[in-house]
Order: C-alpha cells, then sequence, then structure tokens
C-alpha cells in the first residue's frame, strides 16, 4: 500500500512538473534559509566550548551606582582573589589586563606587529584549559617576561610554530624594549570566543612583569577598575548563591569608597559573547530566529495552498478510493505522508542548496561558522524534524478536507470547496502576507536607520582624518616631549593639514577613562565621575570641533575642556571657571565645545571632559588631518615619513569614517540579512499567489465562461479575478502594519539617535505588494479570461 | 431464462420506503420518495428512468455511497440505513464493485495498478493479489496492457479495466452508473456483454442506465419518476420498454 503511495506521489508530481517546481522549490528555498539561521544561531551560541568548563566560569563583571565610574566588564584589581580567599564554592579566579603591544622578533628581522594582548595571571592557560600546541600549560607564564603567542603571531614573527625557547622584543609602556622568552604556543580560537574583546582577537598573553605595562601597584590595588576578571566556581554551585553574598563581599573586604556605589555580578561565560555589547549578539540571534519562524510559514503556507490546489484535482482518485472502502483516516494518512515525502524532498533540497549558500550566507552576516563539524547529528535531526512538521503543518488542511468530501461529490471530478474552507485558505494568504509586510517593512526601516546612522552629523569632521595608532608608547613628560618631532614630521608631509597627539580619536572615547570632577565647595562624594579625552592643542582642529565658549587648550595647558553635556551638568555657562579634580586640584574651564558624538549613536552624549596630554601624559594615536585632494599619495607619504623618523614602530592606521561605519557593522549585516529575508518572502509568497489564483481560476472557469459569453471583455475578467486577491493583501497590510510599527519601533529604541518612524516604509510596502499581486493574479487571470469560453463551458 | 425465487438465491437488497431528501438553503428537493425495491443474489438489475427522477441517488445509497434520509435498507441481512461513514467505507470495502460512467481509474495507476487497487485495501499477500489481478485482467481481455496507463487506452479498454477492477476483490454486488454512457455504440455492446458473462457466472449487477438496449442485458428493469417507483419489468416477459426521454 506504502509503495502505491508513493507511486502515486512521483507520477502526479511529474504530470504537473509546474507546481512541483514551485511547490518543492518554493519550501526547499525557505528551508534553505532556516538552515542556515538554525547553522547561525548554534554557531553564535557555541562559545568557548572547546573550554572543558565553560559553564562554572564567570566574568566578574561590575555594577557602578554612577555611570562612568568604571566598566561593567571589568572590576577592581584584588576582586578576584578575594572572592577565591571568601568564597568555598570560588575554586579559582585569573585577572587579565587587556591592550595592545608593539612586538618584534629579537633576530635580526625588524619587522615590527601590533597586537592586542593580554596581560595576565600565571594560572590563565590552565584555567581556561587554553589548547597549547607548544610549551606546558602549568610553566608556561610562571616567570615574569613571559609570553604565549597564538600561532599565527608565531609564524609570523618567527617563521615556525614552534616559537618556544624565542625572544621576542616588547616594546613596554613604562620600561622601553624588553626581551619576553616564548613559553607556549596556542591554536587559534573561535571568533566568539573570550580572547576576543572589544576590536580585537587577542594574539598574545604575556605574564605580569612589574612596571612593564603597569606597576605593581596598578596590579593589585583597588584603584584601577580596569582589569578583567574571570573565576571558577566548585561544580555543582548555582551561582545565585553567590551572587546573593555579593553586596556583603564588598563591605567585608573592599575600602570603603566602594560600599554601596559598587557590586560584582557574575557573567557567564557560555553567554558572554551574546550579552555584551548591550547584547547586541543576541539581538541579532534573536531576529534572524524571528525571520527564519517567518520564512518558514510563509514557505509551508505556500505548501498547503498549493498542495491544496493540486488536490483538488485529485477529487476523482479520493472518490475511486472511497468507493473502493478506503476509511477516511486511511485517506488521511496517504494525504499527509504524501506532503511529509514532498516535504522531505524539499528538506533534502534545501540542504544542499543551504550546503552550497554556506559559506556566502556566512561572508554575508559577517562571521566565520565556528561550529567544527555543522552537518552533525543535531543539524541531521533538525532537518528530520523541520520535514516532518512541515509535510504535517502543510498537509494537514488538504488532508483533512479533501478526505472529508462525500465520496459521490469527489467523484465528480474537480472538487469545489465550501465557503469555510474558502475561508480559511484566504486567512492562510493573510498570514502569508503579513509575515511579507512585516518582513519588507521591517528591512525599509532597518536600511533607512543604517542609511541614517552612516551619514547622521556627528558633530565633529569625520572624513580624510587618518588615525595612526602604533605610537610607541613611553607614558611620561619626556616620552611625549620626544613625539614633538615626529609631529613636525608629520605636519610637514605635503597633504597633511594638521597633527594631533591623543590618547583616542573623537569617534572612539568614552572606553572607561573618567576624572572625578565637582565644582568648588561640593563635598567630595558630590563628584561626578567624567568620562576623560588626554589631547593635545591641535586636536579641535584635525577634528573641526566648534566652541561654544572659551578658547580650546594651549600647548602645556593646565585647564580643562568641557562638553556642553558637562558644562550643563556642573551648571557652567562661560569659560574661565573652576572645578576642584580629585581630591583638591583645582583646575580652570579654558572653554566649552559643542557635543559631538564621541561614542556610537546606540548611545547618547554624555558629559565628557578634555585634559592636556601635558597633564597626563597618556597618548595612543596621532590624528592627520588630509588637504582631501589625493589621500592614496598623501598615504603613502605619510607611512614613508613614519618609517623616516621611527624605524622600529609599526605603521597600524584606520581612517576615522572606517572606525565610525565600524560601530554600525552589526545593523548592516543585520540589514542585509533582512532585505534577503524579506525579498525571499515575497519570492515565495508570490509563488503561492501563483497557485492560488490557479485554483481560483479553475473553480471559476464556468462562470468566466458564461461571463464571456454574456460579453465580458478580457480586462473586466483580469480584474474580477484580481479584485479578491487585492482585497487579501490589503487586509494582511492593515493588520501587519500596526505589528511592524511596535517591532520597528522598539528595535529603533536600541539607539539613542534615531529616525522618526514615518508612514514611507509602510507606503513604499504597501505600494510594491500591490504590484506584485496585481502582476501575478493578471498574468494567470489573463491566461484563464483569453480562453475560448466553450472550452470552459463544456466540461460541465 | 427462469422465473425469479429460484432456489438457493437469497435477498441481498431490500428497502422499504427509501427516502432522500437534499436541502439547501431555503429549497428541499426530494430525491428519493418512499422506494422500496428487493434484490437476490445473481440478479441484473436495470435502474432507468428520465434524468433528475433519482436514478444516481438509488444506486449511490444501494452502493453506500450515499446516506439515505429515512427508510429502511437492509443489506445482506444487516439494516445499514444507520451506518455512519466509516461502517459504510468497511462494508464496501471488498462487498461492492463499482462501474462509472467516466471510468474513473486513477491516472497516475497503470491498468495492473488500477485493477489492484481494491485488493491493497483488503490486506491481501502480494502472490495473493498478483494472481486475483491478473486472472481479473483475463476476464476482460486487458492483460496484454498491464502496464499502460489509463490516457494511452481507449474508452472501451478503460471501461474493461474498470470492470476488472469492479470485480478482483470478488463482490457481492457490482454497481454501475450508465457503464455505456461515454462509449459508442460498438464498445458500448462489448461492455454489457462482459457485465453479462460476470452476472452469468454468479455476480448480482445493478446498473443505471438511459439505454434501452442496455436495459435488455438485464433481468428486470426498475423504473424511476421524479422519486417514485413507477413500474418493474421482467425482461423475458418481453414487456415493451417505456418511451425514454434524453
Amino acid at each position: 500500500m506504502l509503495k502505491n503511495y508513493l507511486v502515486v506521489v512521483f507520477r502526479s508530481l511529474r504530470r504537473q512538473k509546474g507546481y512541483a517546481f514551485i511547490n518543492v522549490s518554493g519550501l526547499a528555498v525557505g528551508l534553505a534559509c532556516c538552515i542556515l539561521i538554525v547553522l547561525y544561531v548554534r554557531s553564535e551560541r557555541a562559545v568557548d566550548t572547546v573550554f572543558d568548563d565553560v559553564d562554572r566560569i564567570y566574568r566578574i563583571g561590575s555594577e557602578w551606582r554612577d555611570e562612568g565610574a568604571g566598566l561593567p566588564i571589568t572590576a577592581p584589581a584584588p576582586i578576584g582573589e578575594k572572592m577565591v580567599e571568601t568564597f568555598p564554592e570560588a575554586q579559582a579566579s585569573v585577572r587579565l589586563w587587556a591592550g595592545w603591544l608593539n612586538v618584534r622578533s629579537a633576530e635580526g628581522d625588524v619587522s615590527a606587529f601590533r597586537r592586542s594582548a593580554y596581560v595576565a595571571d600565571a594560572n590563565v592557560i590552565s584555567f581556561f584549559g587554553i589548547p597549547l600546541l607548544h610549551g606546558s600549560a602549568e610553566t608556561a607564564l610562571r616567570q615574569p617576561r613571559s609570553v604565549v603567542l597564538r600561532e599565527d603571531l608565531a609564524r609570523a614573527v618567527f617563521g615556525t610554530a614552534d616559537a618556544v625557547g624565542r625572544t621576542l622584543l616588547v616594546e613596554t609602556y613604562n620600561n622601553g624594549t624588553q626581551p619576553y622568552t616564548v613559553t607556549g604556543v596556542w591554536e587559534p580560537l573561535a571568533f566568539n570566543s573570550f580572547t576576543r574583546f572589544g576590536g580585537g582577537e587577542f594574539a598574545l598573553i604575556v605574564s605580569f612583569a612589574p612596571g612593564d605595562v603597569m606597576s605593581e601597584e596598578e596590579w593589585t590595588s583597588w584603584e584601577n577598575r580596569y582589569l578583567l576578571h574571570y573565576v571558577k566556581l566548585a561544580p555543582g554551585t548555582a551561582p545565585d548563591a553567590v551572587s546573593a553574598r555579593l553586596a556583603n563581599f564588598v563591605r567585608a573586604v573592599a575600602p570603603e569608597e566602594y560600599h554601596g556605589m559598587y557590586e560584582p555580578v557574575l557573567q557567564p561565560l557560555r553567554t558572554l559573547y551574546l550579552d555584551d555589547e548591550g547584547g547586541r549578539n543576541r539581538r541579532a540571534v534573536h531576529l534572524l530566529t524571528g525571520l527564519a519562524v517567518l520564512i518558514l510559514l510563509v514557505a509551508c503556507i505556500n505548501f498547503a495552498n498549493l498542495a491544496t490546489a493540486q488536490a483538488l484535482r485529485r477529487g476523482k482518485e479520493i472518490g475511486v478510493r472511497k468507493s473502493i472502502g478506503a476509511r477516511r483516516g486511511q485517506i488521511v494518512g496517504q494525504y499527509l505522508g504524501e506532503a511529509v515525502v514532498v516535504a522531505a524532498l524539499a528538506t533534502v533540497l534545501g540542504a544542499l542548496l543551504a550546503r552550497v549558500l554556506q559559506n556566502p550566507f556566512f561572508e554575508l552576516v559577517g562571521k566565520p561558522l565556528v561550529l567544527p563539524n555543522p552537518w552533525d547529528l543535531p543539524t541531521a535531526l533538525t532537518l528530520v524534524g523541520i520535514a516532518l512538521a512541515t509535510g504535517v503543518l502543510a498537509g494537514a488542511y488538504p488532508a483533512l478536507m479533501l478526505s472529508g468530501f462525500q465520496p459521490v461529490r469527489a467523484l465528480k471530478g474537480t472538487l469545489r470547496t465550501g465557503p469555510a474552507s474558502a475561508r480559511l485558505r484566504q486567512g492562510l494568504v493573510v498570514t502569508q502576507f503579513v509575515a511579507a509586510v512585516l518582513l519588507l517593512a521591517g528591512a525599509a526601516v532597518v536600511y533607512e536607520q543604517t542609511a541614517f546612522l552612516r551619514t547622521a552629523p556627528l558633530g565633529f569632521e569625520r572624513e580624510h582624518v587618518l588615525a595612526i595608532e602604533s605610537v610607541p608608547r613611553d607614558w611620561s613628560a619626556e616620552g611625549v616631549a620626544r613625539l614633538q618631532p615626529v609631529k613636525a614630521r608629520l605636519e610637514a608631509v605635503p597633504g597633511v593639514r594638521a597633527v594631533s597627539l591623543s590618547w583616542e580619536t573623537a569617534a572612539e572615547g568614552g572606553h572607561g577613562n573618567t576624572l572625578p570632577l565637582r565644582r568648588p565647595g561640593q563635598p567630595p562624594e558630590a563628584a561626578l565621575d567624567v568620562a576623560r579625552f588626554l589631547v593635545d592643542e591641535d586636536f579641535a582642529e584635525v577634528y573641526d570641533l566648534r566652541l561654544a565658549d572659551g578658547v580650546f587648550l594651549g600647548e602645556n595647558d593646565d585647564g580643562v575642556m568641557l562638553n556642553e553635556r558637562a558644562a550643563a551638568a556642573f551648571g557652567i555657562e562661560r569659560a574661565g571657571q573652576p572645578l576642584v579634580l580629585g581630591d583638591s586640584a583645582e583646575v580652570e574651564v579654558r572653554g566649552i565645545v559643542k557635543d559631538f558624538h564621541y561614542t556610537s549613536l546606540h548611545e547618547p552624549i554624555r558629559p565628557l571632559v578634555m585634559a592636556s596630554l601635558a597633564e597626563v601624559p597618556l597618548y595612543r594615536t596621532f590624528s592627520l588631518r588630509f588637504a582631501g585632494s589625493d589621500p592614496a599619495g598623501t598615504l603613502r607619504r605619510v607611512e614613508a615619513a613614519w618609517h623616516e623618523v621611527l624605524p622600529a614602530a609599526p605603521f597600524d592606521y584606520t581612517f576615522v569614517d572606517e572606525q565610525v561605519a565600524a560601530q554600525y557593522v552589526t545593523e548592516r549585516r543585520t540589514g542585509t540579512v533582512v532585505v534577503l529575508a524579506a525579498m525571499l518572502a515575497v519570492l515565495v509568497s508570490g509563488l503561492g499567489l501563483i497557485g492560488l489564483v490557479s485554483i481560483s481560476v479553475l473553480q471559476r472557469r464556468r462562470e468566466i465562461g458564461v461571463r464571456k459569453v454574456l460579453g465580458a471583455t478580457v480586462p473586466s475578467l483580469v480584474a474580477l479575478l484580481a479584485k479578491d486577491f487585492v482585497v487579501l493583501v490589503g487586509v494582511a497590510f492593515v493588520v501587519a502594519v500596526p505589528v511592524a510599527w511596535v517591532g520597528m519601533s522598539r528595535w529603533l529604541d536600541g539607539f539613542a539617535y534615531r529616525i522618526a518612524l514615518g508612514p514611507e516604509p509602510f507606503l513604499i510596502t504597501g505600494a510594491l505588494l500591490l504590484v506584485i499581486v496585481v502582476a501575478t493574479v493578471s498574468t494567470q487571470a489573463l491566461r484563464a479570461a483569453r480562453k475560448n469560453p466553450t472550452e470552459a463551458l463544456r466540461y460541465e | 431464462m427462469t422465473n425469479v425465487d429460484i432456489t438457493g438465491r437469497r435477498p441481498l437488497i431490500r428497502t422499504e420506503n427509501l427516502r432522500k431528501v437534499y436541502t439547501t438553503d431555503e429549497v428541499e428537493t426530494t430525491a428519493l420518495n418512499n422506494v422500496t425495491v428487493d434484490i437476490k443474489t445473481g440478479d441484473f438489475v436495470a435502474i432507468m428512468g428520465p434524468s433528475g427522477c433519482g436514478k444516481s441517488t438509488l444506486l449511490n445509497i444501494l452502493g453506500l455511497l450515499d446516506q439515505p434520509s429515512g427508510g429502511l435498507f437492509v443489506f445482506d441481512g444487516t439494516d445499514v440505513s444507520g451506518f455512519n461513514e466509516r461502517k459504510r467505507a468497511d462494508l464496501r470495502r471488498g462487498t461492492l464493485g463499482f462501474v462509472f460512467q467516466s471510468f474513473n481509474l486513477i491516472d497516475e495507476l497503470t491498468v495492473y495498478e488500477n485493477v489492484e487497487l481494491p485488493l491493497l485495501y483488503l490486506s491481501l499477500s502480494t502472490k495473493e493479489r498478483k494472481e486475483r489481478t491478473e486472472a481479473a485482467l483475463d476476464r476482460v481481455g486487458m492483460a496484454h496492457r498491464r502496464d499502460h496507463f489509463p490516457q494511452q487506452l481507449s474508452g472501451g479498454q478503460q471501461q474493461r479495466v474498470a470492470i476488472a477492477r469492479a470485480v478482483v476483490a470478488s463482490p457481492q454486488l457490482i454497481l454501475a452508473d450508465e457503464p455505456t454512457g461515454n462509449l459508442d455504440s460498438t464498445n458500448g455492446d462489448e461492455v454489457m456483454k462482459l457485465l453479462s458473462e460476470l452476472n452469468e457466472a454468479g455476480a448480482t449487477i445493478v446498473m443505471v442506465t438511459h439505454s434501452p438496449a442496455d436495459a435488455e442485458f438485464s433481468h428486470r428493469v426498475i423504473n424511476l419518476f421524479d422519486g417514485h417507483v413507477v413500474s418493474e419489468h421482467f425482461m423475458e416477459k418481453e414487456y415493451a420498454l417505456p418511451h425514454q426521454s434524453e
């Protein structure tokens, strides 16, 4: 019997090639899309699974009462050790400092590399279980000035992965260039591992050497709030059991100033990647999951509609089977089985398609697929599940509807369905188009917002500004003085208009460097931690910052600049007024700069203070304003000048407009994916529409014939047939718009600066759908309307 | 031919005051009105009457494809008038064979597969299905076309395949609805001869027809008009047949 069913399925697919193609390919495309998204989601969630203890490791983050008092992801230096001392459940902790180091081989080759680096406690390798290709996890970082390299960096510097025992020259921040001994080499980890932090992926881990990058004091003092900490809890420990005791813990171990203003937070390593950066990655995962469900829904409905259209032609077969004695259950089983077989076929095709599209898709979303074997058992089971569920969902409606026909009616050939069933089908079409409207409107809004982010005025000039980030570090007044000739040399390069030395560029501030400031007369507790820029006197010129009042900082200036927010926060309206810095030092406000977006548009502009490098000699970046003409030539000349004055320093640079664009990479990728998903949904819905129109034409064949006999024109018939579908799309539009409006408003709320949600995206969506529907319906309807009426009438 | 009530024939179908009423929104149409018929095993009964008189409705009810609105319907000793769809489906299986005017072969199945279909629903062994299917095809002279699809056959050939399908499960009753309606006279004659042979071999046949010529092959003609049985004739008495309007 099964064979008989299968024979009928495949022969009828073969006979109705057009339907079979639309049906199977529509579902296959939808499924391929789903499969890719399932892989993406699994990949995003497969964070740090190479580490055996991933579920027991937590980052110790922080909650600060005052925003800006510290970062949410770092904590004071002693916190990990104290936690292990205090809580029996805390088995081990590790502390890391994250930054950039310039390194090169000590063996003659002078190529220098600027790489993301961790300074870490000696147990870091064994704590995480970082897989070492060479060297011993236990001993690697035990000695000061030891370094463990990522395999690719070892190869780049030493020409071999086995660099254990070789010497790496590290440009320290405070002790000049120092030799470090390579004690281990690790295999590169997945992109969403903890080894990625901020912008870069870590390429080396060095042991703590007092004074090199930071002093013993900074490495251990409560004053340093900018170290990363991880703690490992004993197996079976509920993190909440520890979290509940953390407020008391702070009171017991931390200096008094921390009481009540600071609390550590345990952040599971497993979800760090998804939750960091304001949960951007998690939002993307949710969005994509939603898209996958919508597309699958559209494809399923499509499939159900087409299967019904197809099945309606098979009334005779049902009648015959029933007259022979088939029970209703057997007919239902047959049609469900058929739907499952076709869905399975589509799933296989979809899987093949997904396999082919896998690499382009992951390139598109801008993330590598980190699953070691993506086509494994869970994926296979997901596929089988999808095939079964789709088959049953899509087959249930035609199966129940068709099996319910009286055999006598079924035997009459083409089945006509009652008003209830027609309503259900209309409901399905509406649902399908609701999904299409949601996706299209969503795509339009995402596109508009992304374009806004790319082009919104930021309050500073981002074009034609080069940022050289590999400035050799020597953080002292002498170090700053020694860079003056370099600055002069860069200023002399033709095409360079201005040069400024600073800690950050105008686009990338607010990363946790703060100054406690208050008005004179206020108590120290009233001090506000204000984000701090360290700049020289040319910063305003390079970035074209506008002044609201006063003048910009001069050379060796001991005053500060405020932005408008900060001035408002302190109630300062004019330049020349004093503020108290820290405990007692009084500084004068030289000027007030107009607010500019020193962080991405996800965040509002917060108070900002700018101080001179002459006062705090911490720098990282040369910013160079180009004249605008011939940037490529100017860049070449700048590089030549750089190597001329700083032969041992690497030349790493970005353009500031690229830095700005990089802040919206997630949105850009999301935008691309949503646009593609919307196009897919429209394509699949369009295919479904073709099927539905052909049912409608089939069922109204006689009506069309009669109308033609009575003198109806072809355009009037096309209008008659198209009208119903236009109404359905209209209903879908009305249902979907409020949902899309709410959804997209919430998405936009994730941005401090966003477009106003106007009617345009919805109007465009509506117009586009209308065109698609009218075009699809008209082509089908035209064919029916042009037929000779006797063809239709003689069947009756 | 001999008279009715020969010893050894038992009653197969008895209806008493059978009614069928179709109700739409506002109109009630009575298709069958107090129809009483008796059919015994081995009978070959033709039901005749003008279009819309209720012949097909009666045939569909006798074939358990439709339910009466009232009255008694006893099939092989059991009152089946109140049977639900599932029970009727079970009774149809292997007990009844249908021959339709438009053949109703399944286009996706070959001649052999079409004939085999009723046996699949009876869950017979492969071997038994093969023997019985081949025997049925031999009987209607279509064995040489077993691997053809219905579209590749002439109308007469298709109807012979349909008859093979109707008899393959050795049903107690064969119901034929205008079996020659879509055929030319030569093919129609052949199909009627085939039905006659089956009847002579013991099959009970109830046939709806417009054609007096086809009715000649039967033992007995029941005339319906407006949902009533208006007359019953036994063919061997050579009654003059009433004029049939098309």
